[in-house]
């Protein structure tokens, strides 16, 4: 007897997902009971194609509402629970000068609808292929659904020349970043239409050859308005440090179909990127490596995902007119619905309360591990930090390079590390010591000691303490160090500190493996250190990071 | 034989039979004789048919008696195929469904539907080509009408699609070919695609089908079959979007797109109206009036039947991808393309 039935799916918890059409529709789905097949229960608008979506944004309020973008240039505002119109603006076209010298059209390719919260209320930010953003009030209906004028609060030209696509807006709401074909990736300030930043190319390929700025797809990562992870026709995903430097702080090849959509998740490292063959995958953005893929069966391209806020799901739709619900945790495919046309976008909506994402990661954090983070290296603020980053990250840099000569150091000076006993106390002094050198003010210092490594680095420091400073603080942190060093609590919580430091901290990979694995070391703790008790504590340091990649 | 041998035969039997009635029937593949084994399978097989004819037998017995008694034959059973076991699929489109109709008012090919445009086509090669291949392509001219030849030359496929919406060419096709053989197909769609890759196989040229038939030009009436799903709906449209919309029914001629497991078969006939005798066998068992049959080879009784001449080519498709636009394999979007992914199961069908 052939198998003639469909494997049933696991089924999808209780959603609500809002998915838009090229038809201009709008159909809710959700799942019925506490697990099932997702269902659409609703279906708003009527199938017109002149009225097909393009972009959908969902407000970051509690009570969320919901702005669709058309093909007709005019930007909805829904309710998203019961899909009644709240208000409708056009969307400016640009002058007809402008429009006829280029091949970009008027249409609009993003769309933002700010919360209540932000600076400037309840406003939308659109921006047209030709790269006119337009920030807009929101205004009440008239009687015939007209609006009844259009309040633009501000309005700037992103790009002279070509064709933007993408358009992401980051948590604050103050800052939004703009990419397209022949556009690369800019930071504009909403507030004043100023451009805060911009890429430059990448370097030329081994071939000798450049390849022109074509970002199709951009986002945040939950690191304020720093990290921008963006994705390239030319099938490549990209890490941008604003902070730090113009070129990418990271480059990958995924597939070889172009990406066209990137979405961030709230860990804050791992990114899902979906491309124009339908391939979906889940990557560390800190290292780059690749999580894994999301099967399925996805015939068409990608042009959305979403990451539920709080259950472990991502939705996914495009051209092969499948909605998909796959899980982040086994990236097993829970459900799938057929939903005819093609679709543009899809959204979750919650209307639980939840925290902004950031919140959420912070938050996580704090229940997996409670955090007592020293006052040296937890009073991070702004500035202060990226120096910190900075001084650490030459500090690595300066530990790849002269890790053999570390290790000769590290035989001479193994010594007076003895003291320290477990790995996790050795961490915190490191990282300890690389606040205070960053609080200071002197990465010079750091560099001065690049044979030293990080750890000989921070000793040195510790003993130029001793030596030379005799005031009160100091001496209070290394009482602090030797507190946390007598109990096991503090040492078990603190590389976690040092991991949630990282987290943020996109750095070379080694490096990140080091910090990566200490962070999992807190608990695998109990196992390690008999382990290196019967290590020679010059061996010690040699096998230090391998030991950790392996445990890991 | 000595008897002692003879007694050893016997209780070594005896103990086969035992064994028989212990295991049950040896299956043939449970012989290690190749000889034994064969003749014990042509038995098994020989069982086997007797018992289906018996089956037979008594299933038309019944159903004549059913037709003697007046009443209503037992249904017969049908038999199950790859086909009607298909998995169930969701996306097989619903004719009166809004938003369906609504789309395909919109979508790329609607302009041909609503008698816009009439198709013209482009058919080219791939930039390396043969004999087979160009005679193919010869074929290809006889069965779309309003479908223009161009040497390929070096030009790549972005140019040409430039340079055909420029002509105002409404589809292009593209025959690839491996070792002098056609083995790609594509279609692309003008100006705005989609652009479909068909895997080309089993191509049959008009002159080596046997008493194959001379296509006239008259424009062909089209047969679209089991294009049934979402996807099947968009390709069919587009190999619709290749011929004329008005045939000319005089000219009596048929292509045929026929869809079966997600293989396109395309065929390529004429078919003629014929009156025809019946042939009564009962005439012959009445002998006994000569008069009743006389009068009835005066009238005999006429069918039209239709004939077919196969006018050639033939040849099978297989979608490989669709693509959203026109051709751009490398930066392109796609609406469908073949994953292995999707053979897990031999009962799931795309088209």
């Amino acid at each position: 007897m052939p198998r003639t039935l469909k494997v049933d799916l696991p089924g999808v918890p209780r959603i609500r997902a809002l998915c838009s059409d090229s038809l201009g529709l709008i159909k809710v789905i959700e799942t019925e009971g506490e697990c099932g097949a997702p269902k659409v229960i609703a279906r708003w608008g009527d199938p017109d194609p002149q009225q097909g979506v393009i972009c959908m944004s969902l407000s970051r309020d509690q009570s969320p509402s919901l702005a669709v973008a058309r093909k007709s240039s005019t930007v909805d505002v829904i309710d998203p629970v019961n899909g009644l119109l709240e208000s409708r603006l056009v969307v400016p076209k640009s002058s007809a000068e402008v429009a006829s010298s280029r091949e970009a059209s008027d249409a609009v390719c993003g769309l933002h609808l700010f919360s209540e919260k932000s600076p400037w209320g309840k406003a939308v930010l659109t921006c047209t292929e030709l790269g006119d953003a337009v920030l807009q009030e929101l205004s009440e209906l008239n009687d015939e659904q007209h609006p009844k004028g259009d309040h633009i609060l501000s309005r700037w030209n992103v790009s002279q020349t070509g064709t933007v696509l993408c358009m992401a807006v980051d948590e604050s709401e103050q800052f939004a970043v703009f990419g397209g074909k022949g556009v690369d990736v800019s930071l504009w300030d909403i507030k004043n239409g100023s451009r805060i930043w911009n890429a430059k190319a990448p370097h030329r390929d081994n071939l000798g050859l450049m390849s022109p700025a074509w970002v199709t797809a951009v986002t945040f990562l939950n690191d304020g308005h720093r990290k921008v992870v963006v994705g390239t026709g030319h099938h490549q995903v990209r890490l941008y440090d604003t902070s730090s430097q113009r070129r990418p702080v990271l480059a990958f090849d995924y597939g070889e179909a172009p990406v066209r959509t990137i979405t961030k998740d709230p860990d804050g490292f791992s990114v899902y990127v979906g491309t124009g063959a339908g391939d979906l995958a889940c990557f560390d953005i800190r290292t780059g490596k690749l999580l894994g893929g999301f099967k399925g069966k996805c015939a068409g391209s990608i042009r959305s995902v979403v990451r539920h806020p709080t259950l472990p799901l991502i939705a996914s739709c495009g051209l092969d007119r499948f909605l998909r619900i796959h899980s982040t945790k086994t990236r097993q495919l829970l459900g799938s619905l057929f939903l005819k046309q093609q679709l543009v976008a899809v959204l979750f909506h919650t209307t639980e309360e939840k925290p902004t994402s950031t919140n959420t990661t912070a938050q996580d954090v704090s229940t997996a591990h409670p955090l007592n983070i020293e006052p040296g290296t937890s009073s991070e603020n702004g500035e202060n930090a990226s120096e910190k980053r900075k001084s650490k990250r030459q500090a690595e840099e300066d530990q790849q390079d002269k890790k053999e000569k570390k290790i000769r150091q590290k035989k001479k000076l193994g010594e007076t590390e003895e003291d320290i006993t477990t790995n996790g106390s050795k961490k915190t002094k490191k990282s300890k010591s690389k606040a205070e050198k960053a609080q200071r003010g002197d990465p010079e210092e750091v560099e001065q000691h690049p044979v030293l490594g990080v750890e000989k680095v921070k000793q040195a420091a510790e003993e130029n303490e001793e030596v030379q400073v005799t005031n009160g603080e100091k001496t209070k942190k290394k009482k602090k160090r030797q507190t946390s060093e007598a109990d096991g609590e503090g040492v078990t919580e603190i590389p976690s500190a040092t991991n949630g430091e990282k987290a943020e901290n996109p750095l070379k990979k080694r490096a990140l493996e080091v910090f990566t694995s200490n962070g999992k070391g807190a608990k695998d703790q109990g196992s390690l250190i008999p382990v290196k008790k019967e290590m020679k504590k010059s061996k010690l340091r040699n096998q230090d990071t391998d030991l950790m990649v392996r445990t890991r | 034989m000595g008897k002692r041998q003879r007694e050893e035969e016997q209780a070594f039997e005896q103990e086969e039979r035992e064994a028989d009635a212990h295991a049950g029937v040896i299956l043939p593949s449970q012989i290690r004789n190749k000889c034994k084994r064969s003749e014990a399978y042509a038995k098994v097989k020989q069982e086997k048919k007797k018992i289906k004819k018996q089956k037979i037998k008594q299933r038309d017995a019944a159903e004549k008696e059913a037709l003697e008694l007046g009443e209503v034959p037992p249904p017969r059973k049908i038999p199950r195929t790859i086909e009607n076991t298909r998995e169930e699929d969701e996306t097989l489109a619903q004719p009166d469904d809004e938003e369906l109709q609504a789309e395909e008012g919109a979508d790329e090919f609607s302009n041909y539907f609503k008698h816009d445009i009439t198709p013209k086509v482009l058919l080219t090669t791939s930039q390396a080509n043969s004999v087979p291949t160009r005679k193919f392509c010869q074929d290809l001219l006889t069965v779309i009408p309003n479908c223009f030849y161009y040497k390929r030359g070096t030009y790549n496929l972005k140019q040409i699609v430039k340079y055909a919406i420029n002509r105002e060419f409404t589809s292009i096709i593209v025959i690839n070919e491996n070792r002098k053989e056609p083995n790609g197909m594509l279609v692309v769609n003008l100006p705005e695609g989609p652009t479909a890759h068909f895997k080309l196989s089993s191509v049959v040229l008009s002159k080596s089908i046997k008493g194959h038939g001379k296509a006239t030009r008259h424009q062909p009436e089209l047969i679209l079959n089991n294009f049934t799903t979402r996807l099947g709906h968009r390709v069919g449209r587009m190999f619709a979007s290749l011929f004329p919309q008005d045939p000319n029914f005089r000219g009596r001629r048929a292509v045929t797109f026929h869809n079966q497991r997600d293989f396109i078969f395309f065929r390529h006939h004429r078919y003629i109206f014929e009156s025809k005798e019946i042939k009564e066998k009962k005439e012959k068992l009445n002998k006994v009036d000569p008069k009743k049959a006389k009068e009835k080879k005066k009238q005999p009784k006429e069918e039209v039947i239709a004939r077919l001449q196969e006018c050639g080519p033939r040849f099978t498709l297989k979608m490989m991808s669709l693509q959203h636009g026109t051709f751009d394999s490398k930066y392109g979007e796609y609406e469908w393309i073949h994953k292995p992914d999707m053979d897990t199961s031999r009962r799931r069908f795309f088209l």
